[in-house]
């Protein structure tokens, strides 16, 4: 059952490159329009949502004809998403609850299941154990079916001259370097890069990822034929965006298309990972 | 620009000396290319490899030490006249035949399309510090691709330009600016530029010049994206590409110099067995190994 509404209007397609729009920049929409395509050339036909949240994703994916099923940890996420599947003309309890890490809560979501593919949009920074996320992933969708996992790029810090820069180069960089070596380092870089910015948050930080070694993570769980697609472009520094205005948008939206497939390593604050269930392995 | 065969042919009496192991402690510069050497005689050993032409082979120092350690045939070839002289006599201190050793420009297809039908086909082709001398990187792997066997291995050294996104300088302007910003309007890169100003040594590294105006800055010397090299490997015909890198820096190179130099070798060389992605912002160059269809 898929609905015949259109995935977006006009109205809303102008209003991606709105600057005051609800949400911030509307990276995920270059994102869907990548997992989009493939699902396309994939021919698939069922598709279902980790951290399906507030379900904006549910009426673009169902409009292009995928069959959806979402699960998300937070039952009040889980009621929204429940409406969006009615308005896009899906029953409600095809939104359910469930944690990644869990597969006991996933039993709901196996019984409709195995599935053509599977997005997860905002997972893995948060989850406690990736490899057992990861592997949860895989069994939800068919042999030969494939994920699209979104990560933080961790790679994106060389540009931003700010804390993370710092992090990435003293932690992932030089974490093995010691004593007045590594100490000049941390001396040089302070001086250079803005290290209080962004503040650390009291609580939890979500996790970072290296898209140059993150197909380890992938291979580890099974999957094979992993790709990295980054997304959400930076024209510049994320600390001129007020500066640089309407135009700071523009220039990033137009950056989503630059066809470099290196470029985008690090002036994209984000990527989501396409890998496949082999099709030949239990 | 100033040119490339006179700069080696200069170089020539000394450029032993980057290779011999008594003097990684002692020489005032890293020995990166001592490094460099042994890893490609591990990539031969592990491939199984019986024969190899050097592509730049110099005074033929590399050539000799992967002979000594591997006991295969080895052949090359190089642009300057003082190198292949030197070269040649070395091949007969060591009872190799100083024919292995030929005098070609790799700029000149001609001589290379002529050597290449001369020698025939070998397992590896290496070319070591070659790629950064020539402008046309496309021509550069087809000519070594003429030099190797279906199956066989390349073996194709680069300066990194990634490294520039871990040095802070102003290579890490040029890069950031022309390179990675280059699609955007200029509004956007002068922003960029003048708080780039601000974070970095813009004035550093200095300019490798020689009194006979042939030094390693005044020729063509230039870095190559490794993204964008391996992209033009692949479309020669080659798959199964990996990258080795070299010449680790285990801080920002405009401050070692206030670092115990004893301490600082040492990091560098601990560094060395590091074959993780970390190399491509920490070392200066690499190695792109793959396998001719």
């Amino acid at each position: 059952m898929t609905s015949d509404a259109a995935s977006i209007t006009s109205e809303q397609y102008q209003r991606l490159w709105d600057p005051d729009l609800e949400g911030g920049y509307p990276a995920n929409h270059f994102a869907f329009r990548q997992v989009l395509n493939a699902l396309h050339d994939q021919g698939a036909n069922s598709l279902i949502e980790i951290g399906v949240g507030g379900g904006r994703a549910i009426p673009i994916f169902t409009a292009a004809g995928l069959d959806m099923y979402g699960v998300d940890i937070d039952p009040s996420m889980v009621e929204t998403s429940a409406l969006a599947m009615v308005n896009s003309g899906l029953p409600a309890e095809r939104a359910s609850w469930a944690d990644i890490e869990d597969s006991v809560s996933l039993s709901n979501a196996r019984r409709s299941g195995p599935y053509d593919s599977l997005l997860a949009m905002g997972v893995l920074p948060h989850v406690g154990h990736e490899r057992v996320a990861l592997e949860n992933m895989y069994s939800l969708v068919k042999p030969g079916g494939s994920v699209f996992v979104e990560c933080r790029n961790k790679l994106f810090s060389l540009v931003t001259f700010n804390r993370f820069t710092y992090e990435f180069i003293m932690d992932d960089l030089l974490g093995d370097v010691h004593g007045e070596v590594r100490d000049a380092a941390a001396d040089f870089l302070k001086q250079r890069v803005d290290v209080d910015v962004p503040a650390k948050p009291s609580g939890h930080e979500a996790k970072y990822h290296n898209p140059l070694n993150i197909h380890e993570m992938f291979e580890d769980s099974g999957f094979v034929d992993i790709r990295v697609r980054p997304f959400h472009y930076h024209a510049a520094m994320p600390r001129f965006e007020k500066e640089l205005g309407a135009a700071f948008r523009a220039e990033s939206i137009a950056l989503e298309n630059e066809p470099s497939d290196w470029k985008g390593l690090f002036l994209c604050s984000a990527f989501v990972v396409e890998a496949h269930r082999p099709a030949n392995l239990p | 620009m100033a040119d490339v065969s006179a700069h080696y042919d200069g170089s020539a009496p000394t450029y032993h000396e980057q290779y011999d192991p008594d003097l990684i402690w002692k020489n005032d510069e890293y020995p990166a290319n001592y490094f460099r050497l042994q890893k490609v005689i591990d990539i031969l050993k592990e491939r199984g490899v019986g024969s190899v032409y050097d592509l730049g082979a110099g005074e033929a120092s590399p050539m000799i030490a992967i002979r000594e350690a591997l006991g295969i045939k080895v052949c090359g070839s190089d642009l300057s006249p003082e190198m292949v002289r030197l070269g040649r006599n070395n091949l007969i201190q060591h009872d190799m035949d100083a024919e292995w050793l030929s005098e070609v420009d790799i700029r000149d297809m001609e001589a290379i399309k002529s050597e290449a039908a001369r020698v025939g086909q070998f397992d590896s082709v290496i070319a070591l510090g070659v790629i950064p001398h020539v402008a046309d990187d496309r021509w550069f792997v087809e000519a070594m691709s003429l030099f190797l066997k279906p199956g066989g291995t390349l073996i194709l050294q680069f300066r990194n330009s990634m490294f520039s996104m871990f040095t802070f300088n102003r290579l890490t302007k040029e890069f950031i600016l022309e390179e990675l910003m280059e699609p955007v309007p200029d509004q956007f890169r002068n922003t960029v530029e003048a708080d780039l100003d601000q974070r970095l040594a813009v004035d550093k590294p200095p300019i490798r010049r020689r009194e006979d105006g042939h030094g390693y800055d005044e020729i063509l010397s230039k870095f190559n994206n490794p993204f964008e090299l391996a992209e033009v490997v692949k479309s020669e015909g080659f798959t199964d590409l990996a990258y080795r890198w070299y010449n680790f820096h285990p801080t920002y190179p405009m401050i070692a110099g206030g670092i115990d130099p004893k301490e600082y070798r040492q990091a560098q060389i601990d560094l060395e067995s590091d074959t993780s992605w970390r190399g491509m912002f920490l070392c200066s160059a690499g190695m792109i190994i793959a396998t001719k269809t």
